[in-house]
């Protein structure tokens, strides 16, 4: 990978006793929407704080295009955390200057992004309003134009979609896709398995602290795949399933079976051809949300027994 | 630096823009004003009504007196303003001989308390045959008593024994034969003005010294170190509610991703130390208006207001870093109030300590106690105001040690704001603060 935006390797951040990340390594590709997921309390502010470096690893190396430990790349990073507040007194076109400022633009170009951002979001006849009398979803739009307004390389979005109705979900989802069509690398924390399966990239597991997965969604739902087939007939009697080599177990889901084997697909489509009209042959690869719980679950069942 | 100054100023306009810092800032003169108001309202509405009082004179020598004197008051002395254009500002005293033999089969305590009561006296006095009897002198029982349902009336009671004093002196020297007023001429109290020293200008002419004035010793320290109080007082702890609205608000963390803590914290201690520095300009430049009007400018040296504004600085940035730490490590605005009390009394000391260094500047204990690092913007302040002020070594010495108190109020809290602001939950003991102090 070439010159990735953000690379932790072997960081390790602990409070106290707690090890909160655990020689945690990851490479965030330029250009990317670079999917975070993980259950609460898995490490994942933690990590996000350290590529900020709002706190720093006791051990391993933080990079953020190319620079180490260092808070200089941060005027390059939009970042709405998961927890956010705006001034209620400010308008909202000095609370969104504010955010500029600090960010390190000046001048005219301050109020051009403002205006562009404003009516991007269709806030513009908000502009000069108070921030007290916003609607928590246009609070939240608000709260998302400071993290973009700089124009950054790297945006880190934590929970973007919170709270949000469907048509607020879209305009930040396309300005999202449209921020990486820029060039802006994009790294989205979030529970939504389906908004993680539909934007990004990459995604990257984080549990108890440590890396579970990283990688593309086809490479990890590959590596996830289980050996289910699901079959369906046009003739619905045709079902003497158990004559097929290799399956070792037929479960009826109603409008399909669910046949279980150790041989290869390809092999077990010859044989049930020969039983008859095929109409639904699906090599079943399990979603994001199966593979989170999948690796979520079984520790949370070991901690309700402890 | 450009982004500290951002804070700086979003904070300061902040500030200076809401309700709570423009009512503050003309709160002070309206309490003073209110206050001068209900003063002159309150004397211009006093009882005027005639206080008529009851004498038993078992003397037999001093109702005449009082009759007389009580005349002369109502006649001359209640009243202010020229003749013909005078206004009655004490009540009239009318006095009503009572004798014992008029209550032959009661009591007499008793039957005029009982007029007191129903309000056709306002009270009685009792004098005792004792007071003019030389062989009962050193008796500690009262020899003239005065009833009254009004005791904080005093003005009355003294008004009586005052006559009464009087009258009796006066015939203590009669009876030895000796003229009083021989006695008073010799008696006369010499006369002393207390006056400031001679300077040489630089032009070599002698500046005769002037006269002592009081506003100049007492009024002007007080002043200024009441002046400074307020607005510590007010600036630090605004300070606190920002951070405490940040954290609270979970602003601090967009914050801290683009600037640093302790930068974030250096540009709102600059911040409250605007909002100070404006909220005493206010004041001083009315004070200053005041003083020119009244062509009693020199009563202030400038080097005053210049050591005004060292010692305002530094305790805005020293206290106010207090409040930026505390703010930072407190979650709820409940919890700061343990460590806002701490806060609060070492601004509180100085203000107390003040009259005592006022009467005495240069007692070992002024000295002493201007020299406490976070007593020194009050009281080496109020040193430097009364002439002819502390040594120099005195004021080099605070300034540095002082200096070096805010180094360490600013370098402590911004350690515990560093880890405060991201901090959630129960509000950290001292303990726990201390350790966030030398936490690398």
């Amino acid at each position: 990978m070439a010159n990735p935006a953000v690379s932790l390797e072997n960081v390790v951040k602990c409070y106290g006793q707690h090890i909160a990340v655990n020689n945690l390594s990851l490479k965030v590709p330029s250009g990317s929407i670079y999917g975070f997921i993980g259950p609460n309390g898995s490490g994942k502010t933690t990590t996000i704080r350290m590529i900020l470096h709002i706190i720093f690893a006791d051990s391993g190396r933080v990079e953020v295009f190319g620079r180490q430990e260092t808070r200089a790349a941060n005027d390059s990073i939009g970042y709405l955390p998961e927890e956010r507040g705006l001034y209620k007194k400010l308008t909202v076109r000095r609370q969104l200057a504010y955010c500029a400022r600090l960010k390190g633009m000046s001048g005219s170009a301050i109020n051009e992004s403002i205006d562009r951002w404003l009516e991007r979001m269709d806030l513009a006849a908000w502009k000069n309003k108070n921030i007290e009398t916003l609607s928590k979803g246009m609070m939240q739009k608000i709260q998302f134009i400071a993290a973009a307004l700089s124009g950054p390389e790297l945006l880190i979005l934590d929970e973007p979609f919170s709270g949000l109705d469907p048509v607020n979900i879209d305009i930040i989802r396309e300005s999202i896709l449209e921020l990486r069509e820029n060039g802006t690398t994009v790294i989205l924390s979030t529970h939504d398995m389906t908004i993680a399966e539909r934007m990004c990239d990459f995604i990257f597991m984080i549990y108890r602290g440590e890396k579970v997965l990283d990688g593309t969604l086809s490479s990890i739902k590959e590596s996830y795949q289980t050996n289910t087939i699901r079959l369906r007939y046009r003739d619905k009697n045709t079902l003497n399933l158990g004559e097929i080599p290799g399956v070792t177990a037929i479960n009826n889901r109603g409008s399909y079976n669910e046949i279980q084997t150790t041989d290869d697909p390809q092999l077990i489509l010859q044989a049930a051809s020969k039983l008859g009209q095929i109409e639904l042959f699906e090599i079943a690869r399990p979603s994001l949300h199966d593979i989170f719980v999948q690796i979520a679950r079984p520790e949370r069942e070991i901690d309700t027994d402890d | 630096m450009i982004k500290l100054l951002a804070v700086a100023w979003n904070d300061y306009r902040q500030t200076v823009v809401s309700k709570t810092f423009i009512i503050s800032i003309i709160l002070m003169p309206v309490l003073f004003g209110g206050m001068v108001i209900v003063n002159l309202f309150s004397t211009q509405n006093i009882d005027l009504k005639d206080k008529r009082l009851g004498i038993i004179d078992r003397t037999n020598v001093l109702y005449e007196e009082i009759v007389s004197k009580a005349e002369q008051r109502n006649q001359y002395e209640i009243y202010k303003g020229k003749l013909g254009d005078r206004k009655q500002v004490k009540p009239k005293i009318i006095v009503e001989q009572v004798f014992d033999h008029d209550f032959e089969n009661d009591d007499t305590i008793l039957v005029l308390s009982d007029r007191v009561r129903d309000n056709s006296l306002f009270g009685f006095l009792i004098i005792e045959q004792r007071v003019v009897d030389d062989d009962a002198a050193g008796e500690e029982t009262s020899k003239i008593i005065y009833y009254t349902d009004s005791p904080s009336v005093l003005e009355i009671a003294d008004w009586l024994k005052a006559v009464i004093s009087e009258k009796i002196e006066l015939m203590r020297f009669e009876e030895a034969g000796v003229d009083k007023r021989f006695i008073n001429k010799l008696m006369r109290p010499v006369d002393m003005d207390r006056m400031g020293l001679a300077v040489l200008s630089e032009k070599g002419k002698v500046i005769q010294p002037k006269k002592d004035n009081p506003l100049k010793t007492f009024g002007i320290p007080f002043t200024v170190m009441i002046l400074i109080f307020v607005t510590m007082n007010m600036s630090a702890p605004m300070m606190l509610n920002t951070v405490m609205e940040e954290k609270m608000q979970k602003i601090a963390e967009v914050l801290v991703a683009s600037i640093s803590p302790f930068h974030l914290m250096l540009g709102k201690l600059l911040a409250a130390t605007l909002v100070g520095l404006t909220f005493s300009i206010v004041y001083i430049s009315g004070l200053f208006a005041l003083l020119v009007f009244y062509s009693e400018s020199d009563l202030v040296p400038i080097s005053l207001y210049f050591w005004f504004y060292v010692f305002l600085i530094l305790g805005l940035l020293s206290f106010g870093s207090m409040w930026a730490g505390i703010g930072a490590a407190c979650s709820e605005m409940k919890d700061t109030q343990n460590f806002a009390g701490l806060t609060v009394m070492m601004i509180a000391v100085p203000v107390v300590l003040g009259p005592a260094v006022i009467q005495s500047p240069s007692s070992t204990f002024s000295v002493i106690a201007s020299l406490v690092p976070p007593f020194t913007p009050l009281l080496m302040l109020v040193r430097l105001a009364i002439p002819p002020g502390p040594a120099s070594w005195e004021v080099a010495l605070g300034l540095i040690l002082c200096i070096g108190f805010t180094l360490l109020c600013v370098w402590a809290g911004g350690k515990i704001f560093r880890i405060g602001i991201l901090a959630q939950g129960q509000a950290p003991s001292i303990k726990v603060l201390i350790r966030w102090i030398f936490l690398h």
